[in-house]
């Protein structure tokens, strides 16, 4: 393994500036995951940013959308009642993920992904079974978007008309200083074109 | 380095050291089992703010000032907790080695509430691999330690 420095940030805005300080950066929230990386020598960050005692854990999560918080983590997303009752196909998607991690690590979102996708092909291919609440957007580069939006059709039409969805915010990324504090509280996105 | 309730002084460790390798090497606290050190088997599971976590998963300078609990400091004034005394009173286990995370996870599993019934017993503790076979026995130790907390 590589060695790295390791930090730890108080605040969004000290996470934002070791990270713009830093090019070999990383955020991290439990480090789970990169970890296995590291001891495969698969990444080589020159530092750590733990951003784990930030306090972003919030899931709002309600009929006409969601938005969860970059701390949040796995299980208590997918326990949340909210989140049962209007995306059960997310809180599927992350019970069966096997790390208890957040839902901010850039390298856990793809499992995230995989895990919405296959469920969604499974569904999808039994007959009577109802469209499954949720949509995957878009998986680029460790971006990773997922709409929850209940009423999403289940045709490329949702690329267009999906409204709201949950942002991860799980990638490299500057912002301004004054956005820091939205980049790890999540915030709803209203059309497609905003991230792309 | 994490706070112990049993109060051991914090070292210094290089980033790089696994929150396993802290406590086995730097602390002694070899009740924490080494397993597949993959994450999988669960053996090195101990309680990281009353949470579940493998420590082989983790990086020793991730827990600094947080509340980690080991085998070692379950049980108070000499008395065995709850669920270490279920597993001997259950016969759950033969060789011994996955006992200590089997219980800490159990351990976490009672005070989630997600210890009622066999199956939700087995799904919780699915992450703590017994090459042994002794699953009857957690199963029935888990049960018993979760009765015996409710009371």
């Amino acid at each position: 393994m590589n060695p790295f420095t390791y930090t730890r940030a108080g605040d969004a805005r000290q996470a934002i500036n070791a990270f713009q300080g830093s090019p070999a950066s990383i955020y991290v929230a439990g480090a789970t995951d990169v970890l296995q990386l590291l001891q495969e020598d698969v990444s080589a960050p020159g530092m750590l940013i733990d951003i784990s005692r930030l306090p972003h854990t919030q899931i709002d999560a309600g009929p006409g959308g969601a938005c969860i918080g970059a701390l949040a983590r796995l299980t208590d997303v997918a326990e949340d009642e909210n989140v049962l009752r209007y995306y059960p196909m997310l809180a599927q998607a992350l019970k069966e993920t096997a790390s208890p991690g957040c839902l901010f690590d850039q390298f856990l979102c793809p499992v995230v992904i995989a895990q919405l996708v296959r469920l969604q092909r499974i569904l999808h291919n039994r007959p009577g079974v109802p469209t499954p609440a949720g949509r995957v957007l878009a998986v680029s580069h460790g971006r990773c978007l997922i709409s929850v939006s209940p009423s999403a059709p289940d045709t490329a039409d949702c690329w267009a008309n999906a409204r709201p969805a949950i942002r991860v915010a799980g990638w490299r990324e500057h912002i301004s200083r004054d956005r820091a504090d939205a980049l790890f509280s999540g915030h709803r996105i209203q059309h497609l074109n905003n991230v792309t | 380095m994490p706070r112990r309730r049993t109060g051991h002084s914090a070292p210094e460790v290089d980033a790089r050291t696994t929150l396993l390798d802290a406590l086995r090497d730097r602390l002694h606290l070899t009740g924490t089992k080494r397993g597949c050190d993959l994450g999988q088997c669960g053996a090195c599971t101990v309680l990281f703010d009353g949470r579940a976590v493998n420590a082989c998963m983790m990086f020793a300078v991730v827990a600094e000032e947080h509340d980690v609990v080991t085998i070692e400091g379950l049980s108070a004034d000499g008395e065995l907790h709850p669920v270490q005394k279920a597993f001997i009173d259950c016969d759950a286990f033969q060789c011994g080695y996955c006992t200590p995370g089997q219980i800490m996870n159990a351990v976490a599993l009672i005070r989630d509430g997600k210890a009622g019934v066999d199956e939700e017993i087995r799904e919780g503790m699915s992450g703590n691999i017994c090459r042994r076979g002794a699953y009857p026995g957690i199963v029935q130790a888990v049960l018993a330690a979760m009765a015996e907390v409710a009371e």
